[in-house]
């Protein structure tokens, strides 16, 4: 360690040895405490260094609160993609996953079924006694033709 | 690189999971915010920075290596270069903009922040008036404490010549200070 190195040290990063380059710190420490010239650059450095601490950030937890809650909002994905990623099953657990893409291809078969049964009940109908009666009296019309024949 | 809870969360993440990258947001915000705040004029456009760097790191996580980088040097980074986009970006628009007359230039532009005390604010008035990336060298080694490495990784130089950069920096500072402290 010479003063042109440790004025370099000291003029980059300061007058506390915590922020010197790690492999270098015992050297200029020692080298700080046999100078004079070191001495008064530390002083004039830590002049500095107070100046900067000054520079106190206030408590932001808000505005933590904030960039989080814009980033989470920001990758929520769409509805469409939520349905999307909930049919597809998962690769790495098929076994467990593998109903969602099967259930999924059902809804069509099962909207099918549903229909068909909405209609077959719109067709239940129950016949007036007139409807009856000249239904018997076709039936009647009819076997007597057949004797005929 | 990383400790063993560490690389875990940071495996989930990578592996796309929401609950560990919500670990990562607990534990990385507030020191992004602090950099970038320190970095930019007020804390609007610090938060807005600081959003967008955690999702720039969620869309493009498969490019981090966290056998080749730490994530908070790795994040530092992404802030840093949305920083330098941010500050190109004000320059054109003020370009672009007709200079401002002299009672309005005397005046706080709206980017000014008011909630830092006088003393921090003439500090940070010093620390704005350096170039950029000496003043990011000076908030990255002093106080966010990065190794010198890791602030050089950061801002993609070597480490001689982050020495210059922060020796420049903090002569500047110097000068600027005993002025404003006249």
């Amino acid at each position: 360690m010479n003063l042109e190195r440790f004025t370099l040290i000291v003029e980059s990063y300061g007058a506390d040895p915590q922020q010197w380059p790690g492999d270098e710190r015992a050297e200029a420490l020692e080298f700080s405490r046999s100078s004079t010239d070191a001495l008064s650059l530390l002083d004039k450095e830590a002049a500095l260094d107070e100046h900067l601490a000054l520079f106190e950030l206030p408590d932001h937890k808000r505005s933590v609160q904030r960039i989080e809650k814009g980033i989470l909002s920001a990758l929520k994905p769409g509805l469409l993609e939520q349905l999307l990623n909930w049919i597809l099953p998962d690769v790495d657990d098929l076994a467990h996953t593998l109903w969602r893409p099967t259930l999924a291809a059902c809804m069509p078969l099962l909207l099918g079924v549903a229909i068909g049964l909405t209609l077959t009940d719109n067709n239940t109908y129950e016949l007036s006694s007139d409807e009856e009666l000249s239904l018997l009296a076709f039936t009647a019309a009819a076997s007597e033709e057949r004797s005929y024949d | 690189m990383v400790e063993e809870d560490d690389r875990r969360i940071i495996e989930q993440v990578l592996a796309g999971s929401e609950s560990a990258f919500r670990q990562i947001l607990d534990l990385h915000t507030q020191r992004i915010f602090n950099y970038v705040r320190r970095m930019t004029s007020n804390s609007m456009e610090a938060e807005d920075i600081a959003q967008e760097t955690f999702i720039r790191f969620w869309t493009s996580r498969d490019r981090f290596d966290p056998d080749r980088v730490k994530l908070t040097t790795w994040l530092h980074r992404i802030a840093h270069n949305l920083c330098i986009d941010y500050f190109r970006r004000r320059q054109q628009e003020e370009k672009q903009l007709p200079a401002p007359s002299d009672s309005q230039s005397s005046q706080d532009s709206p980017g000014t922040d008011y909630e830092l005390s006088i003393r921090a604010a003439v500090v940070h008035k010093a620390l704005m008036a350096l170039p950029e990336r000496q003043r990011s060298a000076i908030v990255l080694c002093h106080y966010q404490n990065f190794s010198q490495q890791d602030a050089a990784h950061i801002l993609a130089l070597s480490v001689d010549a982050l020495e210059s950069l922060l020796r420049r920096g903090r002569s500047k500072l110097k000068q600027i200070l005993a002025e404003e402290l006249k």
